[in-house]
């Protein structure tokens, strides 16, 4: 159930938080119902919204900036694994509802350094530097803001092609993830073919190493890269035609795409 | 007389259950949206801020993590003490540690077959299971337009509702096997935001009054039936609901097969589950407790099977003194435990979890209550006292609730029903009551002022409603339309 695709590169590459806030922002707020809070007992039948879920008012907290995934539990908390990734399912901006905010754990990168995976078109689709996210929680607040600059983002579609032709996957099923050495490692299939999809943060970054698996390839793959201003992309097997990266069906089963913001 | 619920008969409720708050962990915002208890005891917890699930061990009276990151989890089941399914906002999902290291490292998509047009409102809830381990997931309509990129098929004509379906299944209930086959199995929810199995595997929703929901129902959720809203039948090929009258959507939906009066049982009811305690929660055993945003207790459901279909009673019961009431589960030992889901909207409830414990007494309340040829047989937990039960200790009101596009509705044709007999059976236990009249299509609003049990103890609720859609023979009533 692939999302209907923007293409909005030049927009995320310039995302900041506070823009990152108005393009996200979803709809004209309220639909003019009070928002009282109703006594128990009361028979005002119309007068309050009753459908379970927060709504619309014109009185909004501000929502603790804390950190959203705070490991202090009393008792267990994840002491057992301080550098685990983030991994936070949230409405994003300028992407498929079904996305993935991924924070990398901190004690590999220099800086905090994060992506959006896209669970809905199952692919990657930015990454940025700074901080992690900020979640609104809060009805009509709109989607999640990024907290940091974001310096890459792939705008062209499912990067994968396939067959001779290098047709695009008329569907991608997502399959979900496992988290392997800390870090999600997402599965899907595009047109009845398997994917495993890790990513994980390179040296001298910002920057992130894109490793595809995919044991069942029966002819050459093709990488579609989305070549940003500042941003190298490397690959560890395959050769280059302009944007299009070939992999032969035997060098599928593993290889590995590098995104690195380049030095000032 | 539908004013129930005064502080006296709710403060009776406290001698025969008791209400704890279980300790919440600090550093965690306590807005449950999931309960389940896991095979070896322990109580899983979702909770909205971070996407958390914690674990809390009653014994040791510790809190644990096990999962994080999932998108607003509004429900779990627990198939075994390593692994959890939780309907997250973008799909079905097995959470499973596989590791062993108490920390989920396997999220699984076990469904994503139906759309999400990133509006606020399109939650999901659930799981129910089975006992074939299929699972039932309910799909809110949104509130709003969809975002400029949706997940599915974007039907324009779903954006002509009041409560749009303009992406799969937003007001419908799926089923989905344990391997991920996805059925659209029944339409028409407005907001539904409970579901549950129960032990003869029959599904029940709840949905929230609203627009086309005159007051809370709970539905008997049956494949291919469509129960009411509107916009969810843009998904049925063989409509058109935009050219459909009131009355024509009127003659095609289900019937709530109970549904609670706004104010004097519930306001918007949440989560729901049957007393499978086998009498270590009191005299209820088998039947349905549901939970409510805005009522400070929980509601109990007595079902009564007619010319095959199921309707019934609801009532008050335990009050627990909370707002934001979310989701409920019975624990290993009997107890009923609630979370709360205040937000910071007009939902301003209570947060955490509480847990209602029966103290061994019995309360005095109708048990149960069934439809009979020209009235209704009560039965009491305890003996009644002969000389509290005459025709003048019960009041008998029927209305109804409109089927319309407008946000909920008054009661109408409110009648004042003549109680014209009352026969006590010889234990005491039940009352057959006898109506000058039995109208299907009403709900019938009994009120027992006078009556006691023999030790002298009045009702700890005095009020029971039941939702009259059929009557023994079948007939059926439409007051609205007809």
């Amino acid at each position: 159930m692939d999302g209907n695709r923007v293409d909005r590169r030049a927009f995320l590459l310039s995302l900041s938080p506070t823009v990152a806030s108005v393009a996200g922002c979803q709809l004209a707020p309220g639909d003019g119902r009070a928002t009282a809070e109703t006594e128990p007992g009361s028979t005002a039948a119309s007068d309050t919204e009753t459908d379970g879920s927060p709504s619309p008012t014109p009185e909004r907290e501000s929502t603790p900036a804390a950190d959203p995934i705070a490991t202090t539990i009393p008792g267990d908390p994840l002491s057992h694994l301080p550098d685990r990734s983030r991994v936070i399912r949230e409405f994003m901006p300028a992407v498929g509802p079904a996305s993935i905010a991924v924070g990398f754990p901190t004690e590999r990168t220099t800086t905090p350094e994060s992506y959006c995976f896209d669970a809905g078109a199952c692919r990657f689709r930015y990454a940025w530097h700074g901080g992690l996210i900020d979640i609104p929680y809060v009805k009509d607040d709109g989607p999640a803001t990024i907290d940091g600059e974001t310096y890459y983002a792939a705008t062209r579609g499912f990067p994968l092609r396939f067959g001779e032709e290098g047709r695009e996957p008329e569907s991608v099923d997502f399959r979900g993830y496992e988290l392997v050495d800390r870090l999600p490692e997402f599965r899907y299939v595009a047109d009845g073919t398997e994917i495993r999809h890790y990513l994980r943060p390179v040296e001298n970054g910002p920057g992130v190493a894109q490793t595809f698996r995919i044991p069942d390839a029966e002819a050459p793959i093709r990488y579609v890269a989305d070549r940003n201003a500042g941003v190298s992309i490397d690959a560890s097997a395959g050769e280059w035609a302009g944007d299009r990266l070939r992999v032969s069906a035997a060098a599928a089963t593993e290889f590995t795409v590098t995104i690195r913001q380049e030095s000032a | 007389m539908s004013g129930e619920g005064r502080a006296s008969a709710d403060a009776a409720a406290g001698d025969y259950y008791e209400v704890t708050d279980v300790p919440f962990p600090e550093a965690v915002e306590g807005k449950v949206d999931g309960l389940a208890f896991l095979p070896d005891g322990r109580l899983a917890v979702a909770c909205l801020e971070g996407g958390r699930v914690i674990l809390y061990d009653p014994d040791a009276d510790e809190w644990t993590l096990f999962a994080e990151g999932l998108h607003e989890p509004l429900g779990l089941v627990a198939p075994s003490n390593e692994e959890l399914v939780t309907m997250q906002r973008p799909e079905l999902t097995r959470v499973t540690d596989a590791n062993g290291d108490g920390f989920a490292d396997r999220y699984e998509t076990v469904s994503d077959e139906f759309g999400l047009s990133g509006n606020y409102d399109e939650f999901g809830n659930g799981p129910a299971v089975d006992g074939a381990g299929t699972f039932y997931v309910t799909l809110a309509t949104a509130y709003g337009p969809p975002e400029e990129e949706v997940r599915g098929e974007l039907r324009e004509a779903g954006l002509d509702f009041v409560r749009e379906s303009a992406v799969p299944y937003r007001g419908w209930v799926l089923k989905v096997t344990s391997e991920g086959e996805t059925t659209p199995w029944a339409s028409g929810f407005r907001a539904p935001n409970g579901v549950a199995v129960d032990s003869e595997d029959r599904v029940f929703v709840t949905d929230q009054q609203g627009e086309w929901v005159g007051t809370s129902p709970l539905y008997h959720i049956r494949e291919g039936e469509f129960y009411g809203f509107p916009s969810a039948l843009v998904w049925r090929d063989d409509l058109d609901p935009g050219e459909m009258s009131p009355e024509q959507l009127d003659a095609l939906r289900t019937r709530p097969a109970v549904e609670f009066p706004y104010g004097d049982v519930a306001v918007a009811t949440t989560g729901l589950v049957e007393d499978t305690t086998g009498g270590a929660f009191g005299p209820f055993d088998g039947q349905l407790f549901v939970a409510d945003f805005a009522m400070p207790h929980v509601v109990r459901v007595m079902l009564d099977e007619v010319a095959g279909a199921l309707q019934g009673a609801c009532a008050r019961a335990m009050t627990h003194g909370g707002r934001g009431g979310h989701r409920v589960a019975f624990g290993p030992d009997g107890d009923l435990w609630i979370g709360f889901t205040g937000r910071e909207t007009n939902w301003r409830g209570g947060r955490g979890v509480k847990r209602i414990s029966w103290t061994g007494e019995t309360p005095m309340a109708v048990a149960d209550t069934t439809l009979t040829r020209n009235g209704f047989d009560l039965r009491f937990s305890k003996p009644v006292a002969p000389e509290t039960v005459s025709p003048d200790a019960v009041e008998c009101e029927r209305y109804y609730y409109a089927y319309s596009r407008a946000y909920g509705s008054d009661k109408m044709d409110r009648t004042d029903v003549s109680v014209t007999g009352v026969e006590r059976s010889d234990d005491g236990r039940r009352v057959a009551l006898s109506l000058s009249e039995l109208r299907p299509g009403y709900i019938h609003a009994l009120t027992l002022d006078g009556v006691r049990s023999a030790d002298g103890e009045s009702l700890s609720h005095e009020s029971v409603y039941y939702t009259l859609n059929r009557l023994l023979d079948g007939t059926t009533g439409n007051p609205q339309f007809e």
